[in-house]
């Protein structure tokens, strides 16, 4: 009896604590997206806008968008409360879009609150808007969906499984922000009247903004952190095309100390495909034609990881983490104060080695 | 013999082994892979082999001094050794230790609860529940307990895998120069790593309860190792994902190692573990509290268990409240785990020594006779 008695209290008190932290799913607002933008008429306050699917059956509308001014994203957020029927959660929040001269400024004072609630979810995607205002993002008329925060997401996914870009979390940036000699970076987007293009990333000091590199030059970042694989390289040699498909990428980066430098020594070595060859040539049995595709596709990524690698030396954004590298190998030397100096100055080679693995079924 | 514990009450050393990975792995395990690389840096795997090695010859101890009176309890024996003064002293340390860890470990537990699950629920409404539940089960005996423990280590299992995924964003350089921290460091780092081991001195007080004694070692040193293992491999985790300074701003930095992981259906794995944290959790804090009703009892004399543990509730309340805020139950736990380690690595072999140079316990008996 007094155990039974035990167990009706029990289920009683287990009850009474799902009183206070209810949320019915219905009357609950899910932030897809979160743009940040500054307000040049009040430098202390910011413009945000939200992005929620209206999930109350028999709603004319499908999505809500909301914008705000406030001084910083937490006081947005509790703007945003006031005006919404329901609780505004962060849980299943998918994007956050700062404007350039936000990025340039710092991005910390905005993450903080992301960092700091436990129901932000780590794997946020971070972007950065080069174009226009961040909130003009609810103008563009994407074609397959309504919903500018589900083709958001879908973007992102695709293309980062797609290795066009790297994909870059809220966590991703938390680690970078908080790990000496490795700097973050943020894809960059351009908005356009249907569709969004991602079109190379912002280069970060710390939470600030430094640079930028493009299509390209991000692709070389991915092929020296050995995550530019099962993708595509289009390159023209002479007056025709070949499309090179990498089907694996390995590279060694050594490191050594001299004469107060460090000298970094970077060996690429990618295993390809090739999907199509416009020029007449026959490449069956043509190991010369093979050979001559090779080294022209190892000098253009040469010739792009040296642009690179330049870009990266003068806006002392180390974002390959050679940094973690020297630190390594030669920890008396790595000065964690200095290291963005000591990267700059370091002096780096690169070998790209191109094997052609396969060429088709014919021609 | 005395006290001679019926068949009915004993429980076998497969569950001891249950028992003691329950008790350890609790809420330390939240918090450690933060502790320890503050000092041990990128070396504190190396600190987390070192940290359970010591514990091998404190089990040493702890199984001969209970060897010397099978069938009775720290608290009993202790008076028998030391004398009646000095016997209650130590007996007495021992109960203030069982209930301030008690306390302790459900702070962080409720912590944890009303910062991911529960942030509107009073929190004397989630101490209630974590309490009376411990209440419930300890009331059913050790018996029952270690069937829970043994049955509930199955079932949480996956709180473990589900970091797996995490392991191909690791960043092995976040563990270079390996033994670059220096020997000190990693020796300190082995000392942090105390909290979260603490536990498997409940044999000093189960030690009549268990049926075979002369494997009590070695259940123990199973129970060690996957309890060394299990620490080694968040560690490992951890700082492979956010690297040795990232985890310096990361409260909970096991749970927030999920935080990264998108995963269709499931959605969200930091709710996964920590519901089964929960458990996890449950079956250490309910340990802990049998230990201190259990030598609150033994010390008073009280024939009822069960009374001993409705006594220690408003005490728990009390102490539950001391700490003003996460950074004071951090500080106390410190404290609590220094004691503890003076209880445990001390205490026992000097218990020992005094039995052995003064003829008493069950061995010198048997031989003098």
């Amino acid at each position: 009896m007094r155990a039974k008695l035990i167990i009706l209290n029990l289920m009683l008190l287990l009850l009474i604590s799902g009183c206070w932290d209810v949320n019915e799913i219905k009357k609950t607002q899910f932030a897809k997206y979160i743009t940040v933008d500054p307000l040049p008429e009040q430098p202390d306050n910011y413009l945000f806008s939200i992005q929620f699917p209206i999930l109350r059956e028999g709603s004319p509308e499908k999505i809500n968008t909301l914008a705000t001014t406030a001084p910083s994203l937490k006081s947005g957020i509790s703007n945003f409360q006031t005006r919404t029927m329901g609780w505004i959660s962060l849980g299943m929040l998918r994007t956050i879009i700062f404007n350039q001269q936000i990025a340039r400024q710092g991005l910390l004072p905005h993450l903080d609150t992301l960092w700091r609630e436990p129901i932000v979810p780590g794997s946020i995607t971070m972007a950065i808007c080069t174009n226009k205002q961040a909130v003009d993002i609810k103008d563009i008329q994407p074609a397959p969906v309504e919903d500018i925060g589900v083709y958001l997401d879908e973007l992102f996914d695709t293309t980062s499984k797609n290795s066009l870009y790297p994909e870059k979390s809220l966590n991703d940036f938390f680690i970078s922000l908080k790990t000496s000699g490795r700097k973050a970076t943020i894809p960059l987007l351009k908005y356009g009247t249907r569709d969004i293009r991602i079109v190379g990333l912002a280069l970060f000091r710390k939470d600030k903004m430094v640079g930028k590199i493009k299509i390209p030059e991000t692709r070389a970042l991915l092929l020296l952190q050995e995550k530019f694989i099962k993708d595509p390289i289009d390159l023209k040699i002479e007056d025709y095309h070949v499309n090179y498909y990498v089907q694996q990428v390995r590279t060694k980066i050594d490191v050594d100390y001299t004469k107060e430098h460090f000298n970094f020594n970077i060996d690429s070595k990618l295993e390809v495909d090739v999907t199509e060859n416009t020029s007449e040539k026959r490449l069956i049995g043509n190991k010369a034609a093979l050979n001559k595709m090779e080294r022209h596709l190892a000098r253009a990524l040469k010739k792009e990881m040296h642009k690179l690698l330049g870009q990266l030396q003068t806006q002392q954004s180390d974002v390959i983490g050679l940094g973690q590298r020297a630190k390594a190998k030669y920890p008396q030397y790595y000065h964690k104060n200095y290291w963005n100096q000591q990267f700059s100055r370091s002096s780096i080679n690169i070998e790209v080695n191109v094997s052609i693995r396969r060429f088709g079924i014919s021609i | 013999m005395k006290n001679k514990k019926s068949d009915r009450e004993m429980i076998a050393n497969r569950q001891l082994v249950f028992i003691i990975i329950q008790i350890t792995v609790g809420t330390g395990i939240l918090s450690l892979p933060r502790q320890i690389s503050l000092v041990s840096r990128q070396d504190s795997w190396i600190a987390v082999l070192l940290g359970g090695s010591y514990w091998v010859f404190s089990l040493f101890f702890i199984y001969k001094l209970g060897s010397q009176f099978p069938q009775q309890t720290i608290i009993e024996y202790s008076e028998i050794i030391l004398g009646s003064i000095l016997g209650k002293i130590l007996s007495l340390t021992y109960v203030l230790y069982s209930i301030t860890i008690t306390a302790l470990s459900v702070r962080i537990f409720i912590m944890v609860i009303t910062t991911y699950i529960l942030p509107k629920t009073p929190v004397s409404i989630n101490l209630s529940i974590i309490i009376i539940t411990c209440l419930y089960l300890i009331s059913k005996g050790l018996k029952t307990m270690a069937r829970l423990d043994e049955f509930l280590f199955f079932v949480l299992a996956p709180a473990y895998l589900v970091m797996i995924p995490t392991i191909l964003k690791s960043n092995w350089w976040h563990f270079k120069p390996i033994l670059g921290t220096g020997i000190k460091e990693i020796f300190d780092g082995s000392l942090i790593t105390t909290y979260s081991f603490l536990g498997p001195e409940i044999i000093l007080l189960i030690f009549p309860y268990i049926k075979e004694k002369k494997n009590i070692f070695k259940s123990s040193l199973i129970s060690l190792g996957i309890i060394t293992l299990t620490y080694l491999y968040v560690i490992i985790i951890t700082i492979g994902y956010f690297g040795v300074e990232t985890l310096q701003y990361i409260l909970w930095p096991t749970i927030n190692l999920l935080k990264a992981i998108k995963i269709p259906f499931f959605g969200r794995l930091e709710f996964f573990l920590i519901f089964l944290w929960i458990a996890i959790a449950f079956t250490s804090i309910a340990a802990f509290y049998y230990m201190a009703s259990y030598s609150v009892a033994q010390f008073f004399s009280l024939k009822n268990k069960l009374l001993s543990a409705f006594i220690l509730l408003p005490i728990i309340y009390y102490l539950f409240f001391i700490p003003k805020n996460i950074i004071e139950v951090f500080e106390y736990t410190e404290i609590v785990a220094q004691f503890g380690t003076i209880l445990i690595f001390v205490i026992p072999p000097l218990l020992l020594l005094i039995t052995k140079l003064r003829g008493l316990g069950h061995e010198s008996q048997a031989n003098n006779s």
